[in-house]
């Protein structure tokens, strides 16, 4: 059954604790489909859909269109309530989608004898097949109707008696897991993702610990990754060495202007591609990023942790051994201060997510990042993508009261992929057809192609 | 990417500085003429390839740096993209634009104005057509005609298909027209038949530095006999003192680092400001390509709190809407001894000095981007 993601969330929102049996439960006995296509359409309307034809200065009669829009409008939700739903917790098997909230601590959460589609990325089954659920999996099965929750307590006589009383209502369970703010903004967090359809998994740092080893862990995950996958892509090779060196030419003529001291000819320089490598060699200062470790680990604070691993929806995701995450999310607040770059560097540092994400091209021959030759792309100086895309990079959950949004932040060198003028910029181009290369053209010998831009 | 101008056009561009260099045509190991052309070529341009200083006049006054003369000018502005032409949005056609208007010239190129005005006119007309569109749907849909509903939509996708021609359009050649001459237009004539240019160039404080270091301009401030020339280092200084104090947390300083950071990469690198940032960044040029990045200016190692996130989501949402990359440049300034110390022992007769102070920064780059997690599932 395929599913509008926002519709899930809006009867959600819509049906709280009773709404329909989501898809994780989907077990044998459920018999009717239900037709989500008028749930559907209720969330899709829009401000212009009530927009009257006629203003009030003409009539103050509707007009039939008005009106039959109006009624269609009116009746939408009913309309879409009124269909049957899917049925929650079966009845003969309650015990299966009970989670019971432990009365004394609130953050022992179980469910024995667990059972469900939802285990495979949720919770943690210790050794006597008791499931223990994390405060935002808990919550987020009950909100969805896919769990009831039930209060427990050691002792025998109150438990009898809380196994007599009603399942707990939403509210109830809110108020009995949510203790602060942060923890209802990673709920917030944690439950758009899994509304989306992505698994979600609490990463490490969650309690606000940062262990010594994540930053030794982190490269070691990446490296067993890639001998299993038997690729190289190192972290070596994505970090920035930028300073290029100027041409012996150009060092030749610079030590040469130096010694009977006048100022560097630069129309000497033969080409504008050699005066900016040696402009930016002359401003290699500027990119020395060891001489701000210092500073970093002075100012380094820590106010940022990692709190959720997230992974596109996959088959065969293994609670135990999970492969790297495809995203790791910080949960901050709007109105809080950006992050500083040692921040987030010191953030990047500690994450580790799947490389492959990011479709950087990375040439199997050398296995570096693929700069752009002249001889395929005239127009375009160096890689951009290589710019934008990074998979050093770490998504923060920005939660305004409510609204929560996503941005990324990754790490960008335009240093390391050098000067962007190219000097056969310089001479004017013979015209093509439509400027693009033709395929037989791609066969002529190496060496043609090289000075074939020059000889135009 | 697509090339915006037509190639012609654009072989007018060919030199990221005002800087001429000497370019030697490509050589053949197997043909030993193209070795004698390229020793001849070489030879040639060494004698005549001179490099002129241009003349920028700095305007205490207004502290506006002019290029005033037409010629150095257009130099600037086809070597490089630098400054703006005070009449005009980018590139100095204020000139081109009056001798059509005035005398009727009959120029070929079309500037970029001429564009933007076409392309206005096209639009307004545009929505006149929607809003009679509009209107007559209405109509429709209020005495219930069902097929002539069924019909609009044909015209609906003709209308939106239109639309979307409307940023490829160029203006036909005009026709000159004696009528639109204004009464101020006459003083603008010197003995009839030319135009005077009221036109100058005008360049930000950073670009007027940077051409200054590479030794392509000399900055000249003063009136009639008081002219005094400027060197790079008194240049720097006197455009760090507007800006506050010297400390290593000037605003201009490190609004200037960042320039020269994108401009020793080669990069175009012009204001952002229209796009609420510090800087965009072009590969080639404004009429190649769009920018493909916009900067903005972090200061990592100031006390002052940095802005909160929804300043910087702000900023994005604007960058984004013009398909454009924002990237943050954290600055980090060195210590206030540190800055000092290279700061007294700058040197008037040696520009080699703002190298040294510029290298005691350090910069490093961030991507913001938006994730939107119900589009990367797959």
């Amino acid at each position: 059954m395929e599913l509008d993601p926002e519709t899930e969330g809006l009867l959600d929102l819509t049906n709280k604790g009773n709404g329909p049996r989501s898809k994780e439960n989907g077990s044998e006995d459920d018999d009717d489909i239900q037709d989500w296509s008028i749930v559907a359409s209720v969330s899709k309307r829009g401000q212009k859909d009530f927009e009257p034809l006629v203003c009030d200065d003409e009539s103050q009669d509707l007009s039939a269109y008005d009106s039959d829009a109006l009624n269609a409008s009116r009746n939408m939700m009913f309309s879409a309530l009124s269909k049957s739903r899917g049925t929650i917790v079966t009845l003969d098997n309650m015990n299966r989608s009970t989670i019971y909230i432990n009365i004394r601590n609130t953050n022992d959460i179980f469910m024995p004898k667990a059972r469900g589609k939802f285990l495979e990325s949720m919770g943690h089954i210790d050794r006597r097949i008791v499931c223990h659920f994390n405060y935002e999996e808990a919550l987020y099965l009950v909100e969805r109707g896919t769990c009831l929750a039930r209060l427990f307590d050691i002792d025998e006589e109150k438990n009898a008696k809380y196994q007599r009383m009603l399942p707990l209502t939403l509210e109830a369970v809110y108020s009995l897991l949510i203790h602060d703010q942060e923890q209802l903004d990673r709920y917030l967090v944690y439950s758009i993702l899994k509304r989306n359809g992505y698994i979600v998994r609490r990463h490490d740092e969650f309690d606000h610990a940062i262990s010594s080893k994540s930053l030794y862990n982190n490269q070691k995950v990446i490296k067993d990754y890639n001998i299993s996958n038997q690729k190289k892509i190192t972290r070596k090779a994505i970090q920035p060495h930028p300073i290029l060196n100027p041409s012996l030419w150009t060092n030749l003529l610079v030590s040469f202007s130096n010694w009977i001291g006048i100022p560097l000819p630069v129309k000497f320089l033969g080409s504008y591609f050699n005066f900016f490598t040696y402009l930016s060699w002359k401003l290699r200062g500027l990119r020395d990023h060891n001489n701000t470790v210092h500073r970093m680990k002075k100012a380094h604070v820590h106010n940022y942790y990692i709190s959720f691993n997230v992974w596109k929806p996959m088959v065969n995701f293994k609670k135990k051994s999970p492969p790297l995450p495809d995203f790791q999310i910080v949960v901050v607040k709007a109105w809080a201060e950006f992050p500083r770059y040692q921040d987030i560097k010191h953030l990047i540092k500690r994450s580790g997510i799947n490389p492959e994400n990011f479709h950087r091209r990375i040439n199997h021959h050398t296995q570096k990042i693929s700069h752009i030759s002249s001889e395929w792309d005239y127009s375009r100086g160096i890689n951009i993508h290589n710019l934008k895309y990074n998979e050093q990079s770490i998504t923060f959950a920005i939660v305004d009261n409510g609204i929560v949004n996503f941005a990324n932040l990754s790490d960008c060198c335009f240093a390391q992929e050098g000067a962007c003028w190219r000097d056969y910029w310089s001479f004017p181009r013979k015209r093509r057809g439509k400027g693009r290369r033709k395929k037989s053209d791609k066969m002529k010998s190496k060496t043609t192609r090289k000075i074939a831009p020059a000889k135009q | 990417m697509s090339t915006k101008h037509s190639s012609e056009k654009l072989e007018r561009f060919t030199r990221p500085l005002p800087i001429k260099v000497i370019q030697i045509p490509p050589v053949y190991p197997g043909n030993p003429v193209s070795w004698v052309v390229a020793a001849c070529s070489f030879i040639y341009q060494a004698i005549t390839l001179c490099n002129k200083k241009i003349d920028i006049l700095y305007d205490e006054e207004e502290c506006c740096f002019k290029v005033t003369n037409c010629k150095d000018a257009n130099y600037l502005w086809e070597s490089g993209f630098y400054g703006k032409g005070s009449l005009s949005r980018s590139e100095p056609t204020w000139i081109a634009r009056a001798e059509k208007r005035i005398l009727g010239v009959n120029a070929k190129e079309i500037t970029g104005e001429e564009i933007v005005k076409y392309r206005r006119q096209l639009r307004e007309a545009y929505k006149k057509d929607r809003n009679e569109f509009l209107l007559r749907e209405r109509n429709y849909k209020l005495s219930g005609d069902k097929d002539k509903l069924a019909e609009l939509e044909v015209e609906r996708t003709k209308l939106s298909e239109r639309r979307d021609l409307i940023s490829r359009a160029r203006p036909p050649s005009s026709s000159f027209n004696q009528n639109n001459l204004r009464a101020e237009d006459r003083e603008l004539m010197i003995d009839g038949h030319t135009v005077r240019n009221i036109e100058y160039l005008q360049l930000t404080h950073c670009e007027s530095l940077f051409l200054s270091y590479i030794g392509a301009a000399r900055v000249t401030a003063g009136k009639g006999d008081e002219v005094k020339v400027l060197s790079t280092i008194r240049l720097l200084k006197e455009q760090t003192l507007q800006f506050g104090n010297a400390s290593p947390q000037n605003d201009f300083l490190i609004q200037f680092v960042v320039y020269m950071h994108y401009k020793s990469l080669g990069w175009c690198v012009k204001s952002g400001l229209k796009f609420s940032s510090d800087y965009v960044l072009y590969q080639r040029g404004p009429p190649f390509h769009h920018a493909a990045f916009a900067v903005t200016v972090m200061n990592n190692t100031s006390k002052q709190r940095l802005k909160n996130w929804t300043h910087f989501g702000s900023i994005f949402r604007v960058v984004s809407a013009v398909k454009k990359t924002m990237i943050l440049c954290y600055v980090d300034s060195p210590s206030k001894e540190m800055f000092e110390q290279v700061w007294n022992l700058l040197d008037g007769r040696d520009p080699e000095g703002l190298i040294r102070l510029l290298n005691l920064y350090t910069i490093q780059e961030i991507v913001y981007k938006r994730w939107t997690p119900s589009r990367t599932r797959v």
